[in-house]
């Protein structure tokens, strides 16, 4: 085995077998006769050939090389890499949840509903909204579901709105959602602040401004202190105000996107609620909506008449299913554990403590980086590596070498309107110690630009592979492997 | 590492040239979150520290820091238009879906 960890098919030897398949007892096909020519292979599929126990060893190899907020410290800004409590599992693994089919009568499955009933109007509460959705499988498709509500309620005014109008810090998904919806964006710039400009805001608005999509406090962690006036700017143009929750863990108990003037949000469940990161599902994004949008929401809505919990599928104005069954169960249920563990004292300390983190690694690092912006952030703050740039060395070249004291990067070179940008997020659950460790590591690298540059250059050193050459891998990606290929 | 400018490239150089001190930069930069993306420009900079010069003749030398040589790859080809000023070879992207 070297150092990278064979691929299965170059272990794998012929005949070797990791199980034993009973004596064929019926008949053997001729799928000559069953199935037409061109889908008849005329060669076996090149399938690995292991034992068991070594394909254990591969998987549980690989896995070790992973890293994950379970083994080391995952500042990535505005991902919110939070622990996530193992009880949040253990109640998704009980039988009554777990063991249950969405063909199931709603008669049977009462709990479940009941449970999804609850995580609604929880959310609802915990947002400042009138009803929520839980079917959106992301964060992004959230987004979309936001927006697709959006020109439901403009159409049904009878009017045909067409422009999404984004800040320059925006999370990508913000303009890809809009697109995907059938808007067009319009990208409103930042202050030296580093908040909408309000000024050039009201420049944009008109009667074919369909929404506004905000997320506060925004990618710089920063609040945006004049959303009021945001939103009445918004408002008055017969526009809608879309909040984007992947922030929402700075706000929890503090203030709602409602008291802000938003007419919808969504969540990252992923983020904010201690779900698992699901590196593309299951995740969940709900959505929350005032009153005026309720119509559009997608069905079936979870809805409870007389006692009982059903499913209501009778909306005229609903803009559909966006999602197969009604959302992503498991996941909802580890949300709901950990809103029920928490409680509203608790999610209250959890934004506490997240702005807390933040501001303590800010303040401990702003002597060695350069700040951008001067104002108490909330749970994420941004750093430039513009300073070490003028030294040769850039932010990239830090990030990987963070890699050698075990920890994951913060993420790089986002939001766009910051140079060399580095966007740290520590959130709440961890420890004092783990945050100065971290702020050592980083001092030490700003410390290694100025008098070692080459070991930052050359970082890093001590992961399973270097530096990887990101030009080839762009220009001439091999992505499918081969026996003929050739380890480089 | 081999930089070849045009004509138009080689000619807008030395008439954009400034007299105070700044040298012409081929910097990459990169833009983030969940892809990755890396531009090239030639800019008027200030010279850095480890620094690597490229002679393209006419007593000129461009300036790259190792980052930008990095992504830069082996071959550059420097045009210049009014429209779009300098052009430099091939920028690339790479994205992930999370």
């Amino acid at each position: 085995m070297n150092a990278y960890t064979d691929l299965i098919f170059e272990i794998s030897r012929p005949g070797r077998t990791g199980c034993s398949l009973p004596e064929r007892d019926v008949d053997a096909v001729n799928l000559s006769k069953k199935l037409p020519a061109h889908l008849i292979r005329e060669e076996a599929p090149d399938l690995p050939e292991v034992s068991e126990l070594q394909l254990v060893r591969h998987y549980t190899a690989l896995s070790n090389k992973n890293h994950g907020v379970d083994n080391g410290f995952y500042p990535l800004g505005s991902c919110t890499m939070k622990y996530n409590p193992k009880i949040n599992e253990d109640v998704a693994k009980l039988d009554g949840f777990s063991r249950i089919h969405p063909y199931q009568p709603e008669a049977t499955v009462q709990g479940a509903l009941a449970l999804l009933h609850e995580l609604q109007e929880d959310l609802a509460v915990i947002t400042g909204m009138d009803a929520v959705t839980l079917q959106p499988s992301a964060g992004a498709q959230g987004e979309w579901t936001g927006l697709m509500m959006v020109k439901a309620y403009h159409q049904q005014r009878g009017e045909k709105r067409t422009k999404v109008l984004v800040p320059d810090s925006a999370h990508g998904t913000n303009p890809a959602s809009a697109t995907v919806a059938g808007f067009r964006t319009v990208t409103i710039p930042s202050t030296k602040n580093g908040l909408v400009d309000v000024e050039e805001l009201k420049k944009h608005v008109d009667d074919d401004t369909a929404a506004l999509m905000l997320t506060n406090p925004n990618t710089l962690g920063l609040f945006e202190k004049d959303i009021l006036e945001i939103a009445s700017v918004i408002h008055e143009a017969g526009g809608l105000l879309y909040y984007d929750g992947a922030n929402a863990n700075a706000i929890l108990g503090k203030t709602t996107p409602g008291k802000m003037g938003f007419d919808i949000v969504h969540l990252n469940l992923h983020k904010t609620f201690t779900t698992p990161h699901g590196g593309g599902g299951p995740g969940a994004g709900p959505v929350g909506v005032k009153e005026k949008l309720i119509p559009f929401l997608p069905v079936p809505r979870i809805e409870k008449r007389n006692g009982r919990f059903v499913l209501n599928r009778e909306e005229p104005l609903s803009i559909g299913r966006v999602k197969g069954y009604y959302g992503n169960f498991g996941i909802l249920v580890r949300a709901y554990t950990y809103i029920r563990t928490m409680g509203p004292d608790g999610l209250r300390q959890v934004s506490e403590s997240a702005v807390l983190h933040a501001n303590y690694l800010r303040k401990k690092l702003e002597p060695y980086f350069v700040s951008p912006y001067e104002q108490v952030s909330k749970h994420e703050f941004v750093l430039s590596g513009s300073r070490q740039k003028k030294l040769g060395v850039r932010t990239l070249d830090m990030a990987k070498r963070l890699l050698d004291f075990g920890y994951h990067p913060p993420t790089i070179y986002f939001p766009l309107n910051v140079e060399e940008c580095l966007m740290i997020e520590p959130t709440e659950t961890e420890s004092k110690e783990t945050l100065d460790a971290f702020a050592d590591v980083m001092i030490r690298i700003a410390r290694e630009v100025e008098e070692d540059p080459e070991t930052v250059l050359n970082a890093p050193h001590t992961t399973v592979i270097g530096r990887l050459d990101e030009v080839k891998a762009a220009r001439k990606p091999v992505v499918r492997w081969e026996r003929e290929t050739v380890r480089l | 590492m081999n930089i070849v400018l045009t004509d138009a490239a080689r000619r807008q150089l030395l008439v954009s040239s400034p007299d105070d001190g700044r040298v012409p930069r081929i910097d990459a930069e990169m833009t983030g979150g969940c892809g990755v993306s890396v531009r090239l420009s030639l800019v008027w900079d200030e010279p850095r520290r480890m620094d690597i010069t490229i002679p393209v003749g006419d007593h000129v030398s461009l300036h790259l820091d190792r980052f930008t040589k990095r992504y830069a790859g082996e071959h550059l080809l420097v045009d210049y238009n009014e429209t779009d000023g300098f052009v430099l070879g091939e920028a690339f992207d790479s994205s992930c879906t999370t």
